[in-house]
């Protein structure tokens, strides 16, 4: 397998990034860790005339915590960084354990969690966690900046809401709410180099015995990541017994449009909407430090 | 444009032209004849293909040659040291854990990333570190004795 031909250019600002895209637009593709495009590229799917490697700008790939600020994660951060950094295993624990499912060893070392967004695929691991966390996108471009909600970021499968000269800095995370837990789980039928059939994302603050806050978000089971809305209204305000619970997992699943493919059929992916809801909430309320 | 190259392999430096498109694993086989780096699926699947680069596991059929610049990178070629092998691949060998060969070096790689990081895993730890290498032949349990059994925790 070939790649097509293009040229290739590693700037070393964000800046350089800015002005090359600004001439280049759709005819570039960024490049960082390259686990989706480079395949991509093989298939022929992309065939960029220029492609704009950003893993040597080191302010891309910084974790930075700012104790009760919240957390900015550059979009070139490697998604092993992400796995195991811990800040994120402490603070936003659905995101490491999703981080920690991607791909394979090696991939984990190669690929970046702007990549893993970017790219867009419904079954992202890093996307359904950062939805969780109300995570904001930190687009920027020779005409400025603008930030926009990871859940609006994503506009369909492979399709984001970037514009040609527009490239992704940074994601930003709010603080983690007080007296929470999250949680993240998938289904396949891997342990690795796997593209799950459902994922989940749970994130959930408590006011003594009550819920007071909280964001479940589901992925594989729409174009795009899909919040668990009306499971979430049923479950703001109240106590989360068992019987609550398989009431809000059932609100998921019957939420959740997902299709028939080759990894499994839509009324199993329906069904296990259920399954891994009531798993990750249980997971994330037990994980809440008393 | 084909571009010169400086690469560092092993701890050599190589001088190379590439054109943008030339994968680090075409490069290693074809232009510097270190082809003890195999190539297998040519997507990322099998791991085969595994080299490191500063330290980590990466997989080089699907990675440019020229974004390798100004990196370490270590091949399979790069684990003998004065004529003799790396307690990892002795490990290999004494272990039954080589039967054709061909996942070996991705494996043996990808062993010495784990044991850099972690001298003493357990079995669950190295079947993770090793799932992105695939092997038709040996049903992956005396690889795993191997990367268990490696003396010194793989350092010489």
């Amino acid at each position: 397998m070939h790649l097509p031909q293009f040229q290739y250019s590693a700037p070393k600002t964000s800046d350089e990034v800015e002005a090359l895209l600004a001439e280049q637009k759709d005819k570039a593709k960024i490049l960082a860790g390259g686990t989706d495009l480079i395949v991509q590229m093989k298939e022929k799917a992309h065939r960029p005339e220029f492609i704009i490697d950003i893993t040597g700008i080191e302010s891309l790939s910084k974790i930075n915590y700012d104790n009760g600020k919240g957390c900015t994660i550059g979009s070139a951060t490697k998604i092993e960084n992400i796995e195991k950094t811990d800040v994120i295993k402490e603070k936003y624990a659905a995101l490491s354990k999703g981080a920690s499912v991607i791909g394979s060893t090696q991939i984990r070392a190669m690929a970046t969690i702007g990549g893993n967004t970017c790219n867009a695929s419904p079954c992202a691991d890093t996307v359904s966690p950062l939805v969780v966390f109300g995570a904001k996108v930190n687009i920027t471009s020779k005409n400025g900046k603008r930030d926009v909600l990871l859940e609006k970021f994503i506009k369909n499968n492979g399709v984001t809401d970037l514009n040609p000269d527009e490239f992704v800095e940074s994601f930003t995370l709010e603080e983690p709410w007080p007296n929470s837990g999250s949680a993240y789980e998938y289904m396949g039928l891997r342990n690795a180099m796997e593209i799950d059939m459902v994922n989940f994302a749970a994130n959930i603050a408590m006011d003594g015995d009550k819920i007071k806050d909280i964001r479940l978000a589901m992925g594989s089971v729409s174009p795009v990541p899909l919040r668990g809305t009306k499971a979430e209204e049923m479950l703001k305000g109240q106590v989360p017994t068992d019987e609550l619970i398989e009431k809000a997992a059932k609100a998921c699943s019957d939420a959740s449009i997902p299709i028939d493919d080759i990894r499994a059929s839509a009324d199993y992916r329906r069904e296990i909407v259920g399954v891994l809801a009531k798993r990750v909430i249980k997971k994330a309320l037990a994980s809440i430090k008393k | 444009m084909k571009q010169a190259l400086e690469l560092n392999i092993n701890g050599l430096t190589y001088d190379v032209v590439v054109s943008p498109r030339e994968i680090l694993a075409d490069v290693l086989r074809e232009k510097l004849g270190l082809i003890g780096t195999k190539k297998g699926c040519g997507q990322g699947d099998c791991g085969t293909c595994t080299v490191l680069i500063d330290g980590r596991p990466y997989l080089s059929c699907i990675t440019l040659a020229l974004s390798c610049k100004g990196k370490e990178i270590l091949t399979i070629e790069g684990m003998e040291k004065d004529g003799e092998l790396h307690p990892i691949q002795k490990s290999y060998i004494k272990n039954g854990a080589v039967q054709c060969g061909f996942c070996t070096p991705g494996m043996i790689m990808s062993s010495k990333a784990l044991l850099d990081e972690n001298p003493k895993p357990t079995e669950m730890e190295i079947r993770r570190a090793l799932e992105g290498n695939l092997c038709r032949c040996t049903g992956y349990t005396k690889i795993v004795e191997a990367v268990q059994n490696v003396k010194q925790g793989g350092k010489e």
